[in-house]
């Protein structure tokens, strides 16, 4: 039997669903786009009342509503300062930022997003601080709420009581990788990034900072501690290469830091060998899985 | 013949319809029908041409050029409309339309042919009287040849061209390689002039005869106009991209969705041909199996060099084009599809627009 192999990793699996659902296609459910609710923004960053910082992941809007709806992706870390800011947010805060277009005086709703394998611990947090928020959970192919805490809104509430069937196709570009998604996952995001880079003529040379802003669609609008993750990830990732797997297109500049010579005249063969590294990869993960579940069922 | 401006060429690429008892004394017979091709472009005429095998001569026209290639074969390049270049030569068929392959195919050339897919050429034959059209299927995408149809090549001259489409569309063992590869039009913009003409899916108009030369002009300027308002509604809605405004930060663009007529019986050979560097996709990808039956695929258009993202199903594939991207590789890949695999796909945009 081949076992399924884990490609996304839960944070970005959840921001690209919950997007998802603000679009109207017919290849994914589109049931906040339905429902009248946009994405309004991503990752923005504010403050609150008392100056601290608020930097939830998603923003989704309502006018017929009249409601903002604010979803963090929870993945295992919680954080408890984080989470007694996110509660008490209120809609006259959010309007003092500026960062919605929805006019006058909306309902604020505030959920935690997360996957069954972290709904215990998510869920005795949130009893735990007294935070109350409903927590939406990715069941196995079901999206639902997961406790009795209402939304504000009656059209959160009903949508997500009654749950959403999540295909397994869901779409990936949204969001394109969290610095914990698998290494695989995120070659696939640099190497088309490098030939993009390499066919520009009037370089010859390519910089770890122009590789980022070429390999993720949001790293302009990052904060600060996401960049860095999301620097060293890609500056492991591709120092490994040229001294392995890659060598032979990969050349670092001397004398400019962070660096590498373009790929010239070799763009079938360089193809070539990515996609083979991405099966190989491929192969690994999935021989790490039948190890796991081997250890469980000696465990057991 | 010496060209200075749009009248020459027009005059001269008459002559080419006169017979030898029409022509004025001191004129030759030329024997070659003119052609032309339109040519998407986003570069300037001096790059594009650097490679030391054209020389470019200026007329009186700032947007007309006269191009020699190797010092031989002539061209007459008219570059009034920035976007699409209209090439116009006199020289052999072949000839031509080599030259211009290789010019096109290299990579990052920023040049693209233009693609009028099966569909676009039947809005076209809308635009006069359908007199031709020829078929070419070239299954790229076989898995079972003994039930699986692997070529079809017919070319059909004659009145009911149109009638004897539909009965090979409704004929259901032959319907997925009903791909037009060509048609034949016989266009009158006014009740006296008239050209009869062939137009093939990469934009190349070849003259067969006339009274005048105008029709032609007229004719493809039209095509460039069709072909124009899909691209610009391709990059207008179809490229993705995040936008930030104030302390806010949105998404913006929709993706495209290919649709098959039946469920692809090999994912993985399917998106390996298409992602593969070649011609005609020329996409350099690299592809993973994220569940099964659902791969994702991060390309690179080499006509471009902009990111193209795809994600495909056995039913349908979605398209996503990063900012800047051309949208020209949307027009590509959606007819190289039909000519290669199936003539039956169909491309939906946002809230299932058909837009071809």
């Amino acid at each position: 039997m081949v076992l399924k192999v884990r490609k996304l990793c839960e944070h970005t699996t959840l921001m690209n669903i919950m997007i998802g659902l603000a679009n109207k296609h017919e290849t994914f459910p589109s049931v906040l786009a339905d429902n009248g609710y946009q994405l309004d923004s991503i990752c923005p960053s504010f403050l609150n009342k008392d100056g601290k910082e608020v930097n939830p992941d998603l923003i989704f809007k309502s006018h017929a509503e009249n409601n903002l709806f604010i979803v963090e992706c929870k993945t295992g870390t919680l954080q408890e300062e984080q989470a007694i800011t996110y509660k008490s947010l209120t809609s006259e805060e959010v309007k003092q930022q500026n960062i919605t277009t929805l006019p006058g005086n909306f309902s604020l709703d505030k959920t935690w997003v997360c996957i069954e394998k972290n709904l215990t611990k998510v869920n005795s947090k949130n009893s735990e601080w007294k935070l109350n928020f409903p927590i939406v959970c990715k069941f196995n192919t079901t999206l639902k709420k997961s406790n009795n805490i209402p939304f504000n809104s009656t059209i959160l509430n009903s949508i997500f009581t009654k749950g959403i069937d999540i295909p397994n196709n869901i779409p990936t570009v949204y969001y394109s990788f969290s610095p914990e998604d698998p290494e695989e996952y995120i070659l696939m995001h640099i190497l088309p990034a490098i030939i993009k880079l390499s066919l520009n003529p009037h370089k010859d040379y390519f910089t770890l900072e122009e590789l980022l802003k070429e390999t993720h669609l949001l790293y302009e609008y990052l904060d600060k501690n996401e960049k860095t993750k999301l620097r060293k990830r890609l500056g492991s990732i591709l120092s490994y290469l040229e001294r392995s797997e890659l060598k032979e297109f990969l050349n670092k500049v001397t004398n400019t830091p962070n660096a590498w010579q373009i790929i010239k005249n070799r763009i079938l063969s360089f193809r070539n060998k990515c996609q083979k590294m991405i099966k190989e990869y491929h192969s690994i993960l999935q021989k790490k899985e039948e190890e796991k579940k081997q250890k469980k069922i000696s465990d057991f | 013949m010496n060209i200075e401006t749009r009248k020459d060429l027009s005059e001269y690429f008459y002559q080419t319809l006169l017979k030898k008892d029409e022509l004025e004394e001191d004129k030759e017979k030329i024997d070659i029908k003119p052609k032309s091709f339109i040519i998407e472009s986003n570069i300037k005429v001096e790059d594009a041409l650097n490679n030391g095998e054209w020389t470019i001569k200026r007329t009186k026209d700032t947007d007309l050029l006269i191009l020699r290639y190797r010092g031989k074969i002539e061209f007459f390049l008219d570059i009034l409309d920035k976007r699409f270049w209209i090439f116009h030569s006199l020289s052999p068929s072949n000839t031509v339309s080599e030259i211009l392959k290789s010019l096109v195919m290299k990579n990052n050339s920023k040049l693209d042919f233009i693609w009028l897919s099966s569909t676009i050429l039947e809005k076209i034959v809308t635009l006069g009287k359908q007199t031709a059209f020829g078929l070419k299927f070239d299954n790229k995408f076989i898995k079972d040849e003994e039930k699986e149809i692997e070529h079809v090549s017919m070319r059909f001259w004659g009145g009911p061209a149109k009638e004897i489409i539909n009965d090979l569309k409704n004929n259901p063992r032959i319907k997925q390689a009903v791909t037009l590869s060509n048609i034949g039009l016989k266009y009158s913009p006014t009740e006296n002039l008239f050209i009869k003409e062939n137009i093939s899916f990469i934009g190349k108009f070849t003259v067969i005869k006339g009274i005048a030369i105008e029709p032609h002009f007229n004719l493809i300027n039209r095509v460039k106009d069709l072909y124009s308002d899909l691209i610009n509604k391709i990059e207008e809605n179809y490229r993705i991209s995040y936008v930030k405004n104030d302390n806010k930060i949105s998404f913006k663009g929709d993706f495209l969705l290919i649709e098959f007529s039946k469920p692809l019986q090999d994912i993985e050979m399917f998106i390996e041909t298409i992602t593969s560097c070649r011609f005609p996709f020329r996409i350099w990808g690299i592809w993973d199996k994220l569940e099964k039956d659902y791969i994702k695929a991060n390309c690179v258009d080499l006509h471009s060099g902009n990111k193209i993202y795809l994600e495909l199903t056995p039913q349908w594939m979605r398209i996503y084009l990063e900012k800047n991207a051309c949208g020209n590789i949307v027009a590509r890949l959606f007819t190289n599809l039909q000519q290669f695999f199936d003539s039956q796909i169909k491309l939906y945009g946002a809230e299932s627009e058909k837009i071809m």
